[in-house]
């Protein structure tokens, strides 16, 4: 089978999943509906309740995770791409730590502060910690050593600051949710209307820019030797990676692992062509976000376990695999 | 010249030491002034009760981890071979947090020294799955033992996240030590610690020579007639008993098993019998100060030292990593 088709048939069978865990997604809960039922009612919207509690607040919750799940995993995808590192991913990094510090002071400073800006603080955040893996891995490039070193500190540092933060300045409810690894209970229009601009036009942008992500696969020579200013293209990749992560942290919180697990387990499959990677990327992580949610929603629908804590349950060990195979062979 | 300027370092870390002592046990609710330390004027019966039941104790426990952490990052720092490992690192401190949260939930009445004493099993639990997970053929490079350790952090972090979410609220509490305090430490704890943690502090003075000999290149070292596997096995065990008693007694305090070792180093080189010594007296130094700092910045609210140690030690640590352009 050649690569597109493969490329054809991962997206349509994710697309399928996607759909399939859109609707499991908006039926389950402490209400369950039935598939048929929310089916029915997507298509004519009315008064009853289910229909109520769809439209408040399934529907908001789902489209969110797809959201959010895409612009993880495609940043994921661009720094590692960028990086050469299949490691880099905008939570090892400090990235999602770095947007949800903000948030978090900015509603210490600030409370009760228009969530308008969020995005704004939250990328804010992102670049100061993209800065800092920036500096340290400027000068020797990234050994991914340096790199997963380099992320656990910046992660330490950020954590520290707002466990700091949240101790001296008690009773921030908001505040708290963004320094635990995220969750998806209780996103409404409002949160759609936040980020569905950010997170489209960065999704779309990032499938247009293959061409230049790949030029990366061959090496910052090679690159430059066709004529490609690498370093801006690099700049101006991470700024979309950063902007796509710190957008998804500003409605979710700092989700971990998504923008590692799904473009190494794509890459894995379908090799390193970014015009495939992307597309996939936004799909799979998009499904990954989504059906974890939902799954914890059907084991457990009254106390909530926030989809953070799941998504890093299975980050975790994957985080360990890669870093395995990244350093076989020798002591290097 | 060396000699001199180590002698200098010899007394004036002490002397560091002893004035941080000072501060720590006179700051506080009740406050203590000069004189009445050095025994000049009278002291009310609260001041004593302070002193004596509170603040010794609690002092001499941050100092006690403080040196633990840092021998055990010194140790790690020379086995590695690379200035930038640490119990943070390798799995040390992760396992040691994930087993004190499982032990207080299926056993929620443990006392204190009983979770302590859980959580270095852990510590060690977690080092040894960072070990095993390292090892590619029966080979254990030292930077995939680190890269390794910090994967294994990640996932422990995450299944420790997941067990606080299910598990009762009244276990919190006794959960707060894990974050690296000595908020609390009475005697008891103290002398439970102590009779483990000071033979195994001077014990590991004696490690100076095998580190030396560690930190050469494996082939050097097998060429002067060394065994460097068991050499290196035994050391790493040091490094693992005394992060471990270093989490019993004071929980997780980040970041000081690196730069107590470092600024060693800085002061008296790489030779190991001088820079052992140092690295535990800095790092006593530095969870002390980071206690009456957490202490004082805004009373009655006490941040934990560890976040304190965390909040000093990663800026280090990070230029570190941008200054250090040759190794890692």
């Amino acid at each position: 089978m050649g690569r597109s088709r493969v490329f054809t048939v991962l997206l349509g069978v994710g697309i399928i999943a996607l759909i399939a865990s859109a609707l499991l997604s908006i039926a389950s809960g402490p209400i369950n509906i039935s598939l048929s039922q929310v089916v029915h009612l997507l298509m004519h919207r009315d008064n009853s309740t289910d229909s109520i509690i769809i439209y408040s607040s399934r529907l908001p919750r789902t489209i969110v995770a797809i959201f959010a799940g895409a612009a993880f995993a495609v940043a994921g995808c661009i720094m590692q791409a960028v990086s050469r590192n299949p490691l880099a991913c905008p939570s090892i990094l400090g990235i999602n730590q770095g947007a949800a510090l903000c948030i978090v002071v900015m509603l210490l400073l600030v409370p009760g502060i228009t969530t308008l800006i969020f995005i704004p603080i939250a990328f804010l955040g992102g670049l100061i910690a993209a800065a800092l893996i920036f500096l340290i891995t400027a000068t020797v490039g990234m050994s991914p050593l340096r790199l997963a070193l380099a992320g656990v500190t910046v992660n330490a540092l950020f954590h520290a600051i707002s466990r700091a933060l949240l101790i001296l300045f008690p009773n921030n409810a908001q505040a708290v949710i963004f320094s635990t690894m995220g969750s998806l209970g209780g996103r409404t229009w409002t949160h759609v209307d936040m980020i569905l601009p950010w997170i489209a036009v960065g999704l779309v942008l990032s499938v247009m820019s293959y061409r230049y992500l790949n030029l990366f696969n061959l090496g910052q020579e090679h690159a430059k030797g066709l004529g490609l200013n690498a370093n801006r293209a690099q700049f101006v990749l991470l700024l979309l990676a950063v902007v796509l992560a710190s957008s998804a942290v500003s409605v979710v919180g700092p989700i971990p692992f998504v923008g590692l697990i799904i473009p190494n387990a794509m890459r894995y499959v379908m090799g390193a062509n970014h015009r495939y990677l992307v597309p996939l990327s936004i799909v799979y992580g998009a499904l990954l976000l989504l059906l974890s949610d939902t799954l914890i929603r059907l084991f457990n629908p009254v106390v909530e376990i926030p989809v953070g804590i799941i998504v890093a349950l299975i980050g975790g060990p994957f985080f360990v695999f890669v870093a395995r195979t990244q350093t076989k062979g020798g002591s290097a | 010249m060396n000699l001199i300027k180590h002698n200098k370092v010899f007394w004036l870390l002490p002397l560091i030491l002893l004035g941080l002592i000072a501060w720590d046990v006179m700051t506080g609710q009740v406050s203590l002034n000069w004189q009445q330390l050095l025994g000049q004027a009278p002291i009310s019966k609260l001041q004593l009760i302070a002193l004596h039941d509170i603040r010794i104790p609690r002092m001499l426990m941050a100092g006690l981890c403080g040196a633990l952490f840092a021998a055990s990052g010194t140790i790690l720092q020379s086995v590695m071979r690379n200035p930038l490992a640490a119990p943070d690192i390798v799995g040390v401190t992760a396992g040691a947090a994930i087993m004190a949260v499982a032990a207080l939930i299926i056993y929620p009445s443990l006392s204190t020294m009983g979770v302590a004493w859980l959580a270095s099993f852990g510590a060690f639990l977690g080092f040894a799955l960072t070990y095993l997970l390292a090892r590619v053929h029966g080979h254990v490079s030292p930077t995939r033992l680190a890269i390794t350790g910090v994967a294994i952090g990640a996932s422990l972090l995450a299944g420790e996240h997941f067990l606080l979410l299910i598990a009762p609220n009244d276990i919190g509490p006794s959960l707060s030590f894990i974050a690296g305090t000595v908020y609390g430490v009475n005697w008891e704890r103290v002398l439970a610690l102590l009779p483990f943690a000071l033979p195994l502090l001077l014990m590991t003075l004696f490690l100076g020579k095998t580190l030396d000999v560690l930190t050469l290149h494996d082939e050097v070292a097998i060429g002067i007639g060394v065994n460097v596997k068991r050499r290196r096995m035994v050391s790493l065990l040091f490094a693992v008993l005394l992060a471990g008693l270093g989490v019993a007694g004071a929980g997780i305090l980040g970041f000081v098993g690196l730069i107590a070792p470092q600024v060693a180093r800085l002061l008296v080189g790489a030779k190991h019998q001088v820079r052992l010594p140092i690295a535990m007296l800095v790092g006593a130094c530095l969870v002390i100060a980071a206690d009456t700092i957490g202490r004082s910045l805004m009373p009655p609210m006490e941040l934990p030292a560890g976040i304190v140690t965390t909040l000093i030690g990663t800026p280090y640590f990070l230029g570190l990593l941008i200054r250090k352009t040759d190794k890692v």
